[in-house]
């Protein structure tokens, strides 16, 4: 028994993970997908933004050029706009299952856009999106930020 | 240990060199006689008075025999009187008190003189309550028995007494109560106290593992008190309890953990916040044990699951911090256990005002000069905490091993290692037991002994003691 319980110690030590540290972390809450002259622009509401030809090249950009490491598991909205709507399936593969996906019509600063989106957001998570085919709510800058329809 | 007869050459040989041994020859009606004692154990004036004046005075035979059959049967007024049959009771008795008089060629009578010179019972230092009695145990076993006779006065109390130890001899008393207690579990005590064959029986911890055998456990197999209400209350439940000359503790058999996490402040209290401290005092140990661990898995495996509003805020305390979250809990943790450590060695005035002032002066300014995260001392420190709350401090220190090591496993694999560090834990626990008392007996078959049961309605002993009386009460 003592012989197995020794083996299991050694294996945790070879697991292949070996973890983030906090401090290096940089959350990101709101994500801002758009198209720009044929690329795909992701800005975050840490600041940091990034471009690719692919939806994947941008994340991938974004990652390696970010000065800490990109945590998108906290991201809790997406916003994409008109153009980067049929990246919603390419999105799964980046943030959770429950982040919510909205359009946005007009300039869209991520970073002051997160306790709007707190406060108004409308609950639409993504796989709910795609597995109900459901409307996207449409946030819509006309003098103050409001989703259409409300 | 000592062979030969019981002569005056052979008891003079075996405390050649003491420099407190005191030999006096006395002559009674032309006979003469010994007498030895051990200057410091033995009280002058009742040696004088109640051994030595009475020989003189009351004693009539003309032979050794006679004068030994005379102060045997009552002309020698001592409350006690042991004949002596070997050197080694006679060696016995001196080294425990008593005034020993050889009758040339008829025998050693030892009489009882012991010295009161002792500590005074006093109220417990560490098992403090507000409303319960305030008598401790003290060093001497006598004191002690005593105590346990004052609070339960039952006849069928026994008090099987035996020496331990090849040199300190020392007297060692296995309590129980005829007709309540299991009569295995006693004969398993006893057995467990003979078979020790060591030179010296002093220390707390050669009392339990010398008794417990000597599990390779940090967790305590026996428990301790210097309560003698919670002893006898232990006795009266079908434990058994021991106690040892020299120790201001009674030791309880066996213990489990639902034994452990009991306090004598439960007793004191009505049922239902009892019930509700016992609750807390159950999610302080989990809480202390795996906290510290938990925050390392989650800020370092599985950040997820931490709120944003907190993990934002944990990440902008860290930002000056050169150290790993790891690095950062581990050496707090050992800071604590220092901190810890130096308070029990200093000078209580000053070991007090040390292990206060150290841990909020040195933790503050450690996380003012940035070298730890406020969010990693709270997480220790609240774990702390959590383990002061223990009633057992074995346990306590126990939990403040294992603490360490989930946050070791922790920090290298994250939930799923303390997932495995747990598992391993409860294993180990469930392998553990006292007297064939398994350690986990009170969460056994689902039964919910956490609670404190109403004393109107506890009817009936714990079972897994296979008491011959089971019945408390009507």
């Amino acid at each position: 028994m003592k012989k197995w319980i020794r083996l299991g110690a050694l294996l945790l030590l070879l697991l292949p993970q070996r973890g983030t540290d906090v401090g290096e972390l940089l959350p990101v809450e709101v994500l801002l997908v758009e198209k720009e002259a044929g690329q795909y622009a992701i800005t975050t509401d840490t600041g940091n933004s990034a471009r690719g030809d692919s939806l994947k090249a941008a994340m991938d950009t974004l990652r390696n050029t970010a000065p800490g490491v990109i945590f998108l598991d906290t991201a809790d909205y997406v916003l994409l706009t008109e153009e980067t709507l049929n990246c919603m399936d390419a999105l799964q593969g980046f943030v959770r299952p429950g982040t919510k996906v909205y359009t946005v019509e007009g300039e869209a600063d991520p970073e002051k856009l997160g306790a709007f989106l707190r406060a108004h957001g409308p609950d639409t998570p993504l796989y709910r999106i795609i597995k109900e085919a459901k409307m996207v709510p449409k946030l819509r800058l006309e003098g103050d930020w409001h989703f259409e329809g409300r | 240990m000592y062979s030969g007869e019981v002569n005056h050459g052979n008891i003079t040989k075996i405390f050649e060199g003491a420099g407190d041994f005191i030999q006096r020859p006395l002559r009674c009606n032309g006979v003469r006689l010994y007498a030895y004692a051990i200057d410091g154990l033995t009280s002058g004036g009742d040696t004088s008075e109640y051994v030595l004046r009475p020989i003189t005075d009351n004693l009539t035979g003309q032979t050794a025999r006679t004068l030994y059959d005379e102060a045997l049967l009552g002309n020698v007024y001592n409350s006690v009187a042991d004949p002596c049959k070997d050197l080694d009771t006679v060696a016995r008795k001196l080294v425990n008190g008593f005034c020993v008089i050889l009758f040339p060629g008829a025998g050693a009578i030892a009489f009882e003189v012991k010295t009161g010179e002792k500590r005074g019972i006093s109220a417990p230092e560490v098992e403090n309550t507000v409303k319960g009695p305030k008598d401790a145990f003290v060093e001497t076993v006598r004191s002690n028995t005593s105590l346990i006779r004052r609070h339960l006065r039952t006849p069928e109390l026994r008090l099987w007494e035996t020496q331990v130890g090849r040199r300190s001899l020392t007297n060692v008393t296995v309590a129980y109560i005829e007709g309540l207690t299991d009569k295995t579990l006693v004969q398993r005590m006893r057995r467990r106290l003979e078979e020790i064959d060591v030179d010296g029986f002093l220390a707390p911890s050669a009392v339990e593992e010398y008794v417990t055998g000597s599990r390779k456990t940090a967790f305590p197999l026996i428990q301790y008190t210097e309560r003698a209400d919670k002893f006898c209350a232990g006795l009266l439940e079908g434990r058994v309890g021991l106690l040892v000359d020299g120790l201001p503790l009674g030791y309880l058999a066996p213990a489990d953990l639902g034994y452990l996490m009991e306090s004598p402040e439960d007793w004191s209290r009505d049922y239902l916040s009892a019930s509700f401290l016992r609750i807390l005092r159950y999610g302080a140990l989990i809480l202390g044990l795996i906290l510290p661990g938990l925050y390392i898995a989650l800020a370092v495996f599985h950040q997820e699951m931490i709120p944003l509003p907190l993990l934002r805020s944990i990440i902008e305390s860290k930002k000056d911090v050169p150290f790993s979250t790891a690095a950062e809990v581990v050496s707090l943790l050992l800071a604590f256990e220092l901190l810890q450590e130096s308070g029990i060695h200093l000078p209580q005035a000053v070991g007090q005002s040390v292990s206060t002032i150290g841990g909020i002066v040195v933790g503050t300014a450690a996380v003012d000069a940035g070298l730890v995260s406020p969010a990693a001392l709270i997480a220790v420190s609240i774990a702390g905490v959590c383990g002061f709350v223990l009633p057992n401090r074995d346990l306590a220190e126990a939990l403040r091993l294992w603490r360490l090591g989930f946050a070791l496993i922790a920090a290298v694999a994250g939930l799923f290692g303390l997932t495995a560090g747990l598992i391993v834990l409860v294993g180990h626990l469930a392998g553990l037991q006292c007297l064939e008392v398994p350690y986990l007996a009170p969460f056994h078959k689902g039964q919910a002994s956490v609670l404190r049961d109403r004393m109107v309605t506890d009817k009936f002993r714990d079972s897994l003691l296979r008491p011959e009386d089971g019945r408390k009460q009507p």
